[in-house]
């Protein structure tokens, strides 16, 4: 069935004049795509009509297109380029709204971005901690157990889990800063 | 989050531009081959009916005399007949006829690939719709 060909062998069909083909490529890339550009433009209005211009942008370039590479690169490639271009081009009529509820998502965004930093540095700074403590440092904060929790699955008593957590949470302290 | 359906909006766009595109390709494709044909028919009647005026023809009319005559005059025969072809107008036309073949030779890729596409956009103008 055409539908299970891969990207590389559409577009060479495409190349070829199979102009058909191509709705295969846009119905497997239309929500990938929308996802990655919404989340550079915040406008599902305007991410649906980026989708639009990336698509027929890559259709009237696929001629182009090497077939030994992988398309979803070029594809995605020129979506980055096409929301960007998107965004300088509404820079000067963006209405206020849109900036302040433009800048809460990028509030949330650096907020989520620290916030994997630091996870980042922790689970670092585990690395050299006993395993012990490590384990029961992410039993605790990653995986969300509870106390019972944790001493039922490390076979420990709840009171043994609070003291071993006390003390790698101490040596993690030593350890980050 | 939202989730999208652009594929008739892309494949109209991408149908129209193609449409577009072969349009031009078939037009400049036909103009050229026109121009090259047009030139190469042009050029050879014009050195035809020069060689008609000239009777040069008439020349090869030896050829049909006795065998000791044909022997004896055919080398002459054939550089009087040479040296009154028009032989410029010849090969221009000559070039253009050969450009006209070895234009449609380098095409013949190009070619399939328009009738493909052709083939493709009459399917999509026909069931496009219910698709």
């Amino acid at each position: 069935m055409t539908t299970e060909r891969t990207d590389e062998a559409l577009v060479s069909k495409i190349q070829q004049g199979d102009v058909l083909a191509f709705e295969i490529l846009v119905k497997r890339y239309q929500r990938r795509l929308f996802s990655f550009v919404f989340r550079i433009v915040y406008d599902a209005h305007a991410a649906e009509e980026v989708v639009q211009d990336v698509l027929f942008g890559a259709y009237k370039t696929i001629h182009r297109v090497d077939t030994t590479k992988k398309f979803s690169s070029y594809l995605f490639v020129i979506a980055k380029n096409t929301a960007i271009s998107y965004l300088r081009r509404k820079k000067h009529t963006v209405s206020l709204d849109v900036i302040e509820e433009q800048a809460t998502d990028e509030e949330t965004f650096y907020e989520n971005l620290v916030e994997a930093e630091q996870k980042h540095r922790v689970k670092e700074a585990m690395n050299q901690l006993e395993d012990t403590y490590s384990r029961i440092i992410t039993l605790y904060y990653f995986d969300d157990l509870s106390y019972e929790e944790i001493s039922r699955k490390l076979k420990l008593p709840v009171n043994t889990v609070r003291t071993h957590l006390l003390r790698a949470k101490k040596k993690l302290k030593e350890v980050l800063i | 989050m939202k989730t999208i359906d652009v594929t008739r909006l892309v494949m109209d766009q991408v149908v129209g531009f193609e449409k577009r595109r072969s349009a031009w390709w078939i037009g400049k494709f036909l103009f050229i081959l026109f121009v090259l044909g047009a030139l190469g028919i042009w050029v050879f009647w014009i050195a035809v009916t020069e060689i008609f005026e000239r009777q040069t023809l008439e020349l090869l009319a030896l050829f049909t005399q006795d065998r000791e005559i044909v022997a004896q005059f055919w080398q002459d025969t054939i550089m009087v007949f040479w040296e009154e072809l028009p032989q410029e107008k010849l090969a221009i036309g000559f070039l253009a006829l050969l450009g006209v073949v070895i234009f449609i030779f380098i095409n013949r890729k190009n070619i399939s690939i328009i009738w493909k596409k052709m083939r493709q956009l009459a399917k999509y103008k026909e069931f496009g719709n219910n698709r």
